[in-house]
């Protein structure tokens, strides 16, 4: 029975992924909180909050400062905002800037 | 169209020898010790922060607690010690499967690239038969059969849907990151990383990476990095036949991870290489063309 349906299995696991990865690669430049993970982009970002003290000391992902440059983050952002908001129950902002911004920082490839 | 559509059956429903899938058994059980003791470290670590659900359906893992979380935790390293043993093999497999699901969707900030693709993997295990070999099942049915039958039982063919699902996902996993890679941002974007700023730190990269930029041929090794991870996507279903595309595509984690490692994916990745180079394939006495 199984080895009858493998090739009905094997069809939708190969649908599936196809379509994540199309929709990954369609909406990578579009929206920066969305982009495929292996976009690897690199950011630097501050935590804002009326009551910067009310956050707690140690957030997500072992970040202890509310300053940070992280890509590891990056489409995890949007969702660290809102836990932060429902823990300190003030208003908290994630501004972050790409360091493409920043010349500085870039090395050149190509 | 009917040839294709039979080729496409034949390919999944095709049935091996299952020593090589057994050995996988034993090799993937690192990555089920490692999820849980990833999953533990960060759980104790965020205890006092609020869940971050995933979207949709999936957001009914967030109602799992920490506690309960600690505890699945401890039941995921048992579930691979169990594994490891071989001890009721196929329903381990699928317990493991189904805990490792609750505790990746439990909360998106321990989100990880590398454990969705093992996450992917372990459920794709669930259709091997892993417990011909090396396990407390094959000893109890020893056991329990004659020589010659027990023989026949652990030589018998088993289906490889699994095993191939798994050369399926490392496949996608190549062609879609040669094709964002096609795109010259995503070069822009990746120098900037931390890594690759320390990785020009390295004296000969540098210096090697200095002499290409001058000689404005910088975009030769990009461009091959690119043909190579397509090369390979296609490859990996080739290399129980051509063995030296497992050796490359092992050569080139091992080179991504001397110069930048990445948490479990070399091991991840060299692990299923290997995997792909069974059941071996003879070739035929003139080389390409093959015995199946």
């Amino acid at each position: 029975m199984k080895i009858r349906l493998a090739p009905y299995i094997a069809l939708c696991v190969l649908i599936l992924h196809l379509s994540l990865g199309i929709r990954g690669l369609w909406q990578q430049d579009k929206n920066i909180f969305t982009q495929h993970p292996f976009s690897d982009p690199f950011l630097h970002c501050v935590v804002l909050s009326p009551s910067i003290e009310a956050l707690p000391l140690q957030m997500y992902r072992g970040l202890r400062n509310t300053e940070f440059s992280s890509r590891i983050y990056l489409e995890l952002l949007p969702a660290f905002k809102e836990g932060l908001q429902r823990y300190s129950q003030n208003d908290v902002e994630i501004r972050c800037t790409s360091l493409n911004e920043n010349p500085a920082r870039h090395f050149p490839i190509l | 169209m009917t040839s294709d559509s039979q080729t496409w059956s034949q390919y999944w429903m095709a049935q091996g020898d299952a020593w090589h899938l057994s050995i996988f058994r034993i090799l993937w059980n690192i990555f089920h010790i490692g999820f849980a003791l990833y999953i533990l470290r960060w759980t104790l670590l965020e205890f006092h922060l609020p869940t971050l659900p995933y979207p949709s359906l999936l957001s009914i893992f967030a109602l799992q607690s920490w506690q309960w979380t600690v505890f699945l935790t401890g039941i995921h390293f048992v579930l691979g010690l169990l594994l490891l043993c071989g001890w009721n093999t196929r329903l381990i497999q699928v317990l493991i499967a189904l805990s490792a699901t609750a505790l990746f969707f439990r909360t998106l900030s321990l989100y990880h690239n590398h454990y969705a693709f093992y996450l992917c993997i372990t459920w794709y295990m669930t259709l091997v038969s892993s417990e011909r070999f090396y396990s407390l099942d094959a000893y109890r049915k020893k056991r329990l059969l004659t020589k010659s039958d027990f023989s026949v039982w652990q030589h018998q063919p088993v289906a490889l849907l699994g095993q191939r699902l798994i050369l399926l996902q490392l496949s996608l996993l190549y062609m879609f990151a040669g094709l964002n890679k096609m795109d010259p941002s995503w070069f822009v974007r990746w120098s900037q990383t931390p890594e690759l700023i320390s990785l020009t730190q390295n004296s000969f990269v540098a210096v090697l990476w200095q002499y290409l930029l001058d000689a404005r041929i910088a975009w030769i090794p990009l461009v091959c990095l690119i043909g190579l991870l397509l090369v390979l996507s296609v490859g990996v279903f080739f290399a129980s036949r051509y063995p030296l595309i497992a050796f490359v595509g092992i050569g080139m984690h091992l080179i991504f991870d001397l110069i930048l490692p990445v948490i479990s994916f070399t091991e991840m990745c060299s692990i299923i290489w290997l995997f792909a180079l069974f059941p071996i394939k003879k070739r035929g006495p003139l080389g390409p063309l093959f015995i199946d």
